[in-house]
């Protein structure tokens, strides 16, 4: 395909530039066409074995905002002192020298006060200058923009169980897929498209079934979509649980037995019973008939039954769980997700079968555990009050029928090296510190909260940031323990419409004293800005990535990475301008910390002679990159082989692909740990005296409902849920005329209703409506019908209410904004992930038309 | 001389008309036998009839400016109503590069896998910037249809549509201008230097296919983009707009952009004339139907509902 698009291309004006999409998290590899100095299409890499060589439709579009009206040019400073969205700022330009003296100049100042006072707020950290620059600063970057619905059931449960950041289902090799609220195999964040792909190639073998609200793109494509009550997942998954293990007795007891911590005795405290010397936890070992240390030579461990030890009752974990399910009924089950529990017993029988326990398959001469059944979820589990419970119970799924990181199960992607601990249990060796997320296990020790966002406050979360807005927002409330910020310093990311909503959002940018963007267009948030330096567009930044990746247990693992494939449309503050990382740098120097930051690239790159950067130098970014490459891949792999190819791809061995066919430490079925950590929570927010909950602190999941569960009153009687489409992502795509117009035309800004509702309510097609929340947020919209969704249920897409010009096009605003009704209290939020609870309860009412 | 050169209104303009609106890059074959002599002022309307075809095209200069054979397939004669006289109105033909090389004649066809398809619209994007399709003009679109069915099994379809590129297609008999060409391979476009944008075709088609474009000012409201630029300058305002199928991309080898774009392979493409062909290997393996089948206008598309058998070229019944 490589030599097709080439062959096209004929004259010397129009050449072709290998480089890495960014529309969303995906980042795909793409090949960017220019003719006479701009880009004119975007085709996927085929030599690229991780995006197959596909880009989707946001990828294809990318482009096309290169020459953006709305693109920041030069320097801009506030003038109107007022702040808020859609207020007028007032922009004045100022020469590049000003705007980074100032910038400087504020940096100092707070790295005198106290480094962590510098609130540096990134995307998606594919600038690899931005952690290093960071930590040379004294401070984190924070990832993920607002970060307020991201990975909250998904990164701690990964990192436990897969010794990664995250998981996703074998494609290749898998026969049996359900998609638990993620729109999987159509659309699904932090795999957005590339699932897509590889699903399509494997279409007709696996059978997807999507357990969603909202039948949506993933329902239109799976063989069967079961709709389901907003915020009861984890009772249909513990339904699964329960059906698997007590009423079919499906479930893989060697992998149990060995593998995790299934056998480890449990206590009536809930506790691991320990060897009174060594303090190992115990194991019952049926063919003797005694406990012995998890370490001990074992003849055949039990995973049920109930056993006496030192004159106490004790139980297997795997016993404790059983029973546990117990009451999650299929009748049940029905009751509170609404599913029939003829269903739940039927999809818990195909889940079971497909898993083919026991069965092997040869991949590549050798003979691996097969089990083809795979489980996947993202957001629709980790924006609720009980996030963190949801991820134990979708994890449980997948692991009682032993199919972790073997062919056809779950597959961890971004992994990283683990270890055991005392307890004979897995966990990642070295704790990423320089950003989260974090590994949950062992626990952080619980301190005295300082950082913005009380990270501190949740030891077994992978990052706190909602909280962030609650502790600037409410500091008398947190005793003023938590840092407030004095600069906030955005790159590439938009807070003010990820965030927690237009009110929230607006009162946390006030009491931030300066406000610094980085950005290649205006838009919600630099509304908010005190300077906004020009960013560059993804197809203009030189960004190689910090490592290979993989997906799935493919083969092969890829490394390449972003690159300048045409100048911005603006007069660069020096000779070029490669990189956004270029103004961080040039920042540093002017605040007297590029020292450090160079022992920071130092560390985080792994720099060894002769790349190592020395103190009182000065190097150039280009130079910068140029040793990171050589360092990772060769002396003959700089700068000037990445501009021109800047693809390595390699093979992975089998251990690589497929860890959990291969010896390791044992994994969590019971999650003990959570009980100290919650003692530990209690103790400091009760010496604190601060408003919090520590009632999720559990070892085994459960299902709680929310607070949308029961509605306040009779007239808020449908559910308000949000959900992604395949043609738009985040804020990266709203302001792209290519992807709105298709937007437009399929109604991307309406609010999605059933028929039978909208009748109920006298509704027809197109009709304006007001939706307002029981805690009292409003928001008007046109109504849409479809049988394809639950009749509870109401959706708004994700990305729709944009009100900046560059989205709107100098129109109104359209569309309801989701996150501006979401209510950021204590009944909205969840304790143990951070995560803010997105099933909203709303009475729909007609209005006239706008 | 023949009574061509007699009447010879510069050659050079015939040949440069025959050529250099070609695009770099494409086999230098004539467009058409002898649209030219039918559209200048002149009031030479030759040949008349087939047979006068086939006598001229047997002279020296039918065989410089008409380099193929006659087929009867290849021009039909229609009653132009501003000339009040029949016309030899051609069909842009491929018989002389396949002949030369030795091919059967093809007919190109679509087939898009229902199944398959999860509405992202990458392919519409893909023809959007393939092809370079100004503002409100897609040239593929993907509907997300309404369900019907009861709220227990209710599903989503996304339902791909573009021309049809029938064998009986009504555009082409209903355009005034001919501007609407059938090559033979089966691929159906329009002719914007042809087109004057009555909008017959837009009539005509019972796919609601063609639209038209009155000119616009670009995406942005305001100055155009570097790429609107190059891109706007092959569209003419007032145009009836519609898929043509990628012939450029066909002729050299390659798949409709769309098909190349598609995520889940759902959008496939092929010779429904070969057996082999992997739009027939589909056909066979799974259920299929035509749009609208019973209008009698064959269209080259067939959407894949699961799997079944069907049969070769997709003629099932």
């Amino acid at each position: 395909m490589a030599q097709a698009v080439a062959e096209r291309v004929k004259e010397a004006s129009t050449h072709q530039v290998r480089t890495q999409c960014t529309m969303c998290l995906n980042h795909c590899g793409i090949i960017a066409t220019v003719e006479d100095g701009t880009v004119v299409r975007i085709d996927g890499d085929p030599d690229n074995t991780y995006s197959l060589g596909q880009a989707c439709v946001k990828g294809r579009a990318g482009f096309f905002t290169l020459d953006s009206p709305h693109r920041v040019t030069k320097p801009l400073k506030r003038t109107n002192p007022e702040k808020g969205p859609g207020v007028d700022p007032g922009w004045v330009p100022i020469s590049w020298d000003e705007a980074l003296d100032l910038v400087a100049e504020k940096l100092k100042q707070v790295q005198k006060e106290d480094c962590r006072k510098l609130w540096f707020v990134s995307f998606d950290l594919v600038c690899p200058i931005e952690i290093p620059w960071a930590l040379g600063f004294g401070t984190y970057v924070q990832p993920f923009s607002a970060d307020l619905f991201c990975g909250n059931s998904v990164h701690p449960i990964a990192f436990l169980n897969a010794f990664a950041m995250g998981v996703t289902p074998d494609m290749p090799v898998t026969r049996y897929v359900l998609a638990e609220g993620g729109q999987f195999g159509a659309v699904g964040y932090r795999d957005t498209m590339r699932t897509t792909f590889e699903t399509g190639r494997n279409r007709e073998k696996i059978k997807v079934v999507s357990v969603d609200p909202s039948c949506g793109y993933g329902g239109g494509m799976a063989d069967e979509w079961i709709p389901i009550r907003p915020g009861t997942d984890a009772a249909f998954l513990l339904g699964l649980v329960n059906v698997l293990i007590n009423e079919l007795g499906i479930y893989d007891a060697p992998f149990l037995k060995n593998l995790t911590n299934a056998p480890y005795l449990v206590g009536v405290d809930g506790q691991y019973v320990r060897d009174p010397d060594t303090r190992k936890p115990l194991i019952w070992d049926t063919a003797e008939g005694v406990a012995k240390p998890f370490d001990a030579s074992l003849g055949d461990p039990a995973i049920l039954g109930s056993y006496r030890v030192r004159e106490q009752q004790v139980r297997p974990a795997f016993q404790v769980l059983a029973e546990q399910v117990r009451k999650y009924t299929p009748e049940e089950v029905s009751r509170i997700t609404s599913i029939p529990a003829a269903t739940v017993r039927r999809i818990a029988k195909e889940f079971g079968e497909a898993a083919s326990i026991g069965s092997t398959i040869t991949i590549d001469g050798e003979e691996l555990p097969y089990r083809p059944a795979s489980v996947a979820w993202y957001r629709g589990l980790s924006s609720h009050k009980h996030a963190y419970l949801n991820g134990f119970a979708v994890m449980l799924l997948q692991t009682i029928i032993g199919g972790l990181d073997v062919p056809g199960g779950l597959i961890g992607h971004h992994r990283y090296a683990y270890r055991a601990t005392e307890d004979g249990l897995l966990t990642i060796s070295d704790r990423p510190g320089p950003t989260h997320p974090t590994c949950p296990y062992p626990p952080r020790t619980v301190t005295l909260p300082t950082s913005i966002d009380l990270f501190e406050l949740f030891p077994v979360a992978c990052y706190s940031r909602p909280f962030a807005a609650k502790a600037i927002t409410e500091p008398e409330k947190y005793k003023n323990v938590a840092l407030q910020p004095k600069i906030l310093l955005q790159r590439r990311s938009n807070m003010a419409f990820t965030g927690g909503g237009k009110e929230i959002m607006t009162e946390v940018f006030r009491k931030v004293p300066f406000i610094v963007s980085i950005t290649s267009e205006l838009e919600e948030t630099t509304d908010f800005a005190d300077v906004v330096i020009p960013g560059l567009h993804y197809l203009e930044d030189l960004q190689p990535r910090r490592g290979f990746v993989a997906y799935t247990g493919t083969k092969s693992a890829v490394f390449y990475g972003q690159k300048p494939v045409v100048k911005p449309p603006f007069d660069p503050p020096w000779d070029q301008l490669l990189s956004d990382g270029e103004i961080l740098l040039e920042l540093a120097k002017r605040a007297e910390f590029l020292d450090d930051v160079y022992a920071a690239c130092n560390a985080t790159w792994n720099l060894r002679p002769p790349y190592v950067l020395e103190p009182g130098k000065q190097y150039s970014y280009r130079e910068l990159m140029d040793r990171m490459l050589k360092n990772m891949h060769g002396p003959d792999k700089g700068v000037d082989w990445y501009l021109k190819e800047g693809i390595i791809v390699r093979e992975r061995s089998l251990k690589e692909r497929y860890p959990g066919a291969y010896p390791k430490p044992r994994i969590h079925l019971y999650h003990e740990y959570m009980i100290d950590a919650g003692r530990q929570v209690e103790a400091m927010t009760r010496k604190l005296d601060i408003p919090w909950d520590t009632s999720d602190y559990m070892p085994l999941a459960e299902w709680r409902p929310c607070r949308a569960h029961t509605p306040k009153s009779p007239e808020f009687d449908l559910y308000l849920i949000t959900a992604k489409a395949p043609y738009h992502a985040f804020t990266a795509t709203g302001s792209n005329p290519f992807l709105k117009e298709v937007g437009d035309r399929l109604g991307y800004d309406c609010l999605l209703m059933h028929r039978d509702a909208a009748e109920r309510k006298g509704l027809k097609e197109g009709d304006w409506v007001e939706a307002e929340t029981d805690s009292g947020k409003k928001d008007r919209g046109r109504v849409k019908l479809t049988t394809g969704i639950h009749p509870e249920v109401t959706v708004v897409w994700g990305s729709s209410g944009r009100w900046a010009k560059a989205a709107t096009q100098g129109g109104e605003a359209k569309g309801i904004h989701f996150n501006s009704l979401l209510t950021m209290d204590d009944e909205h939020m969840d304790f143990v992930s951070a995560a803010v609870d997105c099933c909203l309860r709303v009475k729909i009412t007609k209005v006239e038309g706008n | 001389m023949s009574s061509l050169s007699a009447n010879n209104h510069g050659s050079k303009g015939l040949i440069s008309f025959f050529l250099d609106s070609q695009e770099e890059g494409t086999p230098k074959v004539p467009k058409y036998y002898t649209p030219s002599l039918l559209r200048h002022d002149s009031v030479i309307s030759f040949p008349r009839n087939r047979k006068m075809f086939k006598s001229f095209s047997k002279t020296w200069e039918g065989i410089l400016f008409c380099k193929f054979r006659l087929t009867s397939q290849s021009v039909r004669f229609k009653r132009n109503a501003t000339l009040g006289m029949k016309v030899a109105v051609p069909y842009a033909d491929r018989t002389y590069t396949y002949k030369r090389k030795g091919l059967a004649m093809a007919r190109w066809g679509f087939t898009v896998d229902l199944e398959r398809c999860v509405g992202c619209q990458t392919c519409v994007i893909a023809c959007k910037v393939a092809n370079g399709t100004p503002q409100n003009i897609h040239w593929m679109k993907v509907l997300e249809k309404k369900e019907e069915n009861d709220y227990s099994y209710a599903k989503r379809t996304f339902v791909p549509v573009r021309c049809n590129h029938c064998e009986n297609a009504p555009c082409v008999t209903s355009c005034p201008t001919g501007a609407i060409v059938k090559r033979a391979d089966g691929i159906v476009y329009i002719d914007q230097d042809v087109c004057i944008g009555t909008m017959a075709c837009m009539t005509a088609c019972p796919y609601y296919v063609p639209s038209r474009w009155d000119g616009a000012e670009g995406y942005y409201k305001g100055k155009l983009t570097r790429y609107e630029e190059m891109k706007l300058k092959k569209f003419k305002k007032g145009t009836a707009q519609k898929c043509h199928f990628c012939y450029r991309r066909i002729d050299k080898g390659r798949p409709p952009a769309c098909v190349e774009s598609c995520p889940t392979q759902a959008l496939s493409y092929g010779d429904l004339e070969d057996p082999e062909s992997p739009i027939n290997t589909l056909l066979k393996q799974k259920k299929h139907f035509q749009p609208r089948a019973e209008l009698g206008t064959n269209p080259g598309l067939f959407y894949l509902t699961g799997k079944g058998g069907g049969k070769v070229g997709g003629m099932g019944q």
